[in-house]
């Protein structure tokens, strides 16, 4: 059965306290809540994911770079040369805070103008706080104009689709091997 | 309603609801009070101080980290403030702690950088000034730089090959295993962070600034930026002569071979593995002996001093030994070339043994003479002290009337017509008289010659009648040779002889010219063997001048043998005559 290893570098989009640290840190870790700090307002961490590729015949093993960029909000220049390179991001929104989700957009139109054939996933984070409370989920996806075909809810608190958000952009990112 | 049911009514409302009317009356008064509390600040503080610490402590413990972003800008804020307005008072407060923290790192540190500069210092003068000259010479490095690189080995740790644009790690090659960082990939991410952060953050008017070196600890890392990759070497010591334009080359390498999978690059390193290749060939190109990894292993004292005993022996038995060898080897070998000269010699059947310098000669020779010619040609040899001869004479055996006549045949040929022979007992025995001593020397010489001839009894006299005619007495002169022993100069009784025959003539010519010529042997140094040849011409020269003999009828001139003359060093040893004019 062949292997394939390729890396990926991806970047964490979205405004401030929408979980995106959080988001990493149970994606990696698998944990949630770890005292985290960034002098250079970076912060990079890798995971490698196993994929099956179309033919079921062979693997590909994505070894993803990700890169949680503090102070996205600016988009100086530094945090555009951190997205200098980038074949992915993930959006990332607080559900409980419409507003992220509207400023999602923004983002990912800025980061597509550093990285124009970029993949990318829109998250949004938290919904374990709405488990039992009455939530329009599809108002909600409605903020982000593009959103509605690549959204995903999660929650980095409890864990819930973490692992198929990361596995979701793994796939977009290697359709060219699974093409060829 | 009458007045009185009002009244009554008034009574019974009194009496029901005075209780409520009191409560009313105290609720309305607790309600403004509240009112009072809730829109009074000082009264808010009041009731909530005694909760205060209560609520933030279970707020921290419950979300500590959103605590903390919130207030983190605020006590940031507040510090910060606090330090600008009272610098003096916090400097004042924290002294007493820092003060005599920093004093002890700062100390640590630069006793710690103080035995690591001596004991590099120490391992490269170690190896000598002497040979980091010479070095010096061979590379034209300069010998302080040479100190430099001995003291501060230049060793390069590892090497990561950068994807320019998404920092992914393309090859990390390391020296060893043991200075391989754990994660390349992250320190390629974070490398590509700091290098974007520092070109983004410290733009200067010409645009954004490039970092090229990040040190840490004893090790460097430098930056070698290409257009698709950029290389991070990291490093340890001095760095050697071209070293940065070897890296530049590196990477321009990289990228001419590896142009096309370099600027398609989506992530698979795997099309860019033989890139390892070029970078590992970089690293061995550079590869020197970490001296200062080396622990200082205590000096094996004991071994030392016992090779060092051992060599001085070595050098002694050396001193004494090699110089006899090689005298004894020379010896030989002037003994092979002298022995080797002497006609008829079979070399082959003649050996010799030297025990510290008394030598003992063995073999077999056919005569007599050449027993004695070898003899001779020994004597010359001034490195012999003794020689003992035991060589053989293995004679011809010749019937006795054949060799009186071969005898008889020289006598005649040599003109000795006053001389007889007669063989008895295997001794020839030779009488009569010659003219010269010269005469009865020659003559026995060439009958030692003759094959069958064993021992010579010559009782030939000299006929000292010194009445020649002019005639021949110049013959004379022109054949007479006056032998000296080695090193021997002066004029022997049997050189009287011989000169006395010639004194008359030449005293009766007073015009007559001659030329006295004296000769050395061919062994030795040329200007001893000339200052012989000379002497021995001299002294003839003073005793015809004793003579009566004016001299201005002769001169002198020196010669060292050619060899020509004879082989046997006892006949080069002479004075002759040359007749210049003749009237």
């Amino acid at each position: 059965m062949a292997k394939i290893e390729i890396k990926k570098k991806i970047c964490l989009l979205g405004g401030y306290g929408v979980g995106k640290t959080s988001l990493v840190r149970r994606f990696v870790y698998n944990k949630f809540e770890e005292k985290y700090l960034s002098t250079l307002g970076v912060h990079i961490s890798k995971k490698k994911i196993k994929l099956r590729r179309n033919d079921n015949d062979s693997s590909i093993y994505v070894e993803l770079f990700i890169w949680d960029i503090a102070n996205i909000e600016k988009f100086d220049l530094i945090v555009n040369n951190y997205l200098r390179g980038a074949h992915g991001a993930i959006i990332v929104s607080d559900i409980s805070r419409p507003k992220t989700a509207e400023s999602s957009s923004e983002l990912l139109n800025k980061f597509l103008k550093v990285n124009n054939n970029a993949k990318y996933i829109f998250v949004g984070n938290k919904i374990d706080l709405i488990a039992n409370t009455e939530f329009d989920k599809d108002n909600f996806v409605s903020k982000i104009p593009n959103g509605k075909s690549h959204f995903h809810f999660a929650s980095a608190k409890t864990g819930e689709n973490i692992e198929a958000i990361f596995s979701n952009l793994c796939l977009q990112l290697i359709e060219d091997f699974n093409s060829g | 309603m009458s007045i009185d049911d009002q009244k009554s009514l008034e009574i019974l409302r009194q009496i029901l609801l005075s209780e409520s009317l009191t409560k009313q009356k105290d609720f309305e008064k607790e309600l403004s009070e509240l009112k009072f509390r809730i829109t009074d600040k000082d009264s808010k503080i009041e009731s909530f101080y005694p909760i205060i610490t209560d609520l933030l402590e279970r707020k921290i413990i419950e979300s500590e980290e959103e605590f903390a972003q919130v207030l983190s800008p605020i006590m940031g804020k507040s510090i910060k403030k606090q330090f600008n307005n009272s610098k003096d008072e916090i400097i004042d407060a924290l002294y007493p702690i820092m003060g005599q923290a920093i004093k002890k790192s700062v100390s640590e540190s630069i006793k710690e950088l103080y035995n690591s500069i001596n004991i590099k210092i120490d391992n490269a003068l170690r190896k000598g000034i002497f040979s980091q000259r010479i070095k010096s010479k061979i590379t034209g490095v300069s010998t302080s730089d040479i100190l430099l690189q001995d003291s501060f080995p230049f060793l390069i740790k590892e090497i990561f090959l950068i994807h320019e644009s998404t920092g992914l790690l393309i090859s990390h090659v390391s020296s060893s295993e043991k200075v391989k960082s754990a994660d390349g990939d992250i320190i390629s991410g974070m490398l590509t962070a700091i290098k974007e952060f520092v070109s983004e953050s410290f733009r200067s008017d010409s645009g954004s600034e490039n970092l090229y070196e990040i040190q840490y600890g004893d090790s460097k890392i430098v930056l070698e930026r290409g257009l698709y990759t950029y290389i991070a070497l990291v490093y340890s010591g001095q760095e050697p002569a071209g070293f940065q334009e070897k890296l530049t080359n590196l990477s321009n390498e990289i990228h001419n071979d590896f142009n096309k999978k370099l600027r398609e690059f989506n992530g698979d390193v795997s099309k860019l593995s033989k890139v390892e290749t070029k970078i590992l060939k970089f690293i061995e190109s550079f590869k020197t002996v970490r001296k200062d990894e080396e622990k200082v292993k205590p000096r094996p004292v004991l071994l030392y001093l016992f090779f060092g005993i051992l060599g001085i022996i070595f050098v002694l038995i050396s001193f004494l030994t090699l110089p006899d060898y090689f005298r004894d080897k020379s010896i030989d070998k002037i003994i092979s070339v002298k022995l080797g000269s002497i006609p008829n010699l079979q070399m082959e059947k003649i050996n010799w043994t030297n025990n510290s310098g008394n030598f003992t000669l063995s073999g077999v020779v056919n005569s007599v003479k050449m027993k004695s010619t070898i003899d001779s040609v020994i004597g010359t040899i001034s490195q012999i002290k003794n020689c003992n001869n035991q060589i053989g004479v293995l004679f011809v055996s010749v019937a006795p009337d054949s060799l009186l006549n071969n005898i008889r045949s020289v006598i005649q040929k040599m003109s000795a017509n006053k001389v007889t022979c007669q063989i008895i007992d295997d001794q020839v025995v030779l009488e009569g008289f010659v003219d010269l001593d010269v005469d009865r020397l020659d003559l026995g010489y060439q009958i030692s010659k003759i094959p069958g001839v064993r021992i010579i009894i010559n009782n030939i006299k000299v006929d000292r009648v010194y009445n020649f005619s002019d005639e021949e007495s110049k013959n004379l002169i022109k054949r007479i040779k006056l032998y000296f022993q080695f090193e021997k100069t002066e004029v022997t009784k049997t050189h009287i002889g011989q000169l006395d025959s010639i004194v008359p003539y030449i005293r009766r010519n007073p015009n007559l010219s001659i030329k006295i010529k004296g000769y050395s042997d061919n062994i030795g140094n040329k200007e001893t063997k000339l200052w012989f040849a000379k002497q021995r011409a001299s002294h003839v020269a003073n005793y015809l001048t004793s003579q009566g003999i004016t001299s201005s009828q002769f001169l002198t001139e020196n010669f060292i043998s050619d060899g020509n003359e004879s082989s046997n060093p006892n006949n080069q040893r002479r004075v002759e005559f040359e007749l210049l004019n003749s009237d």
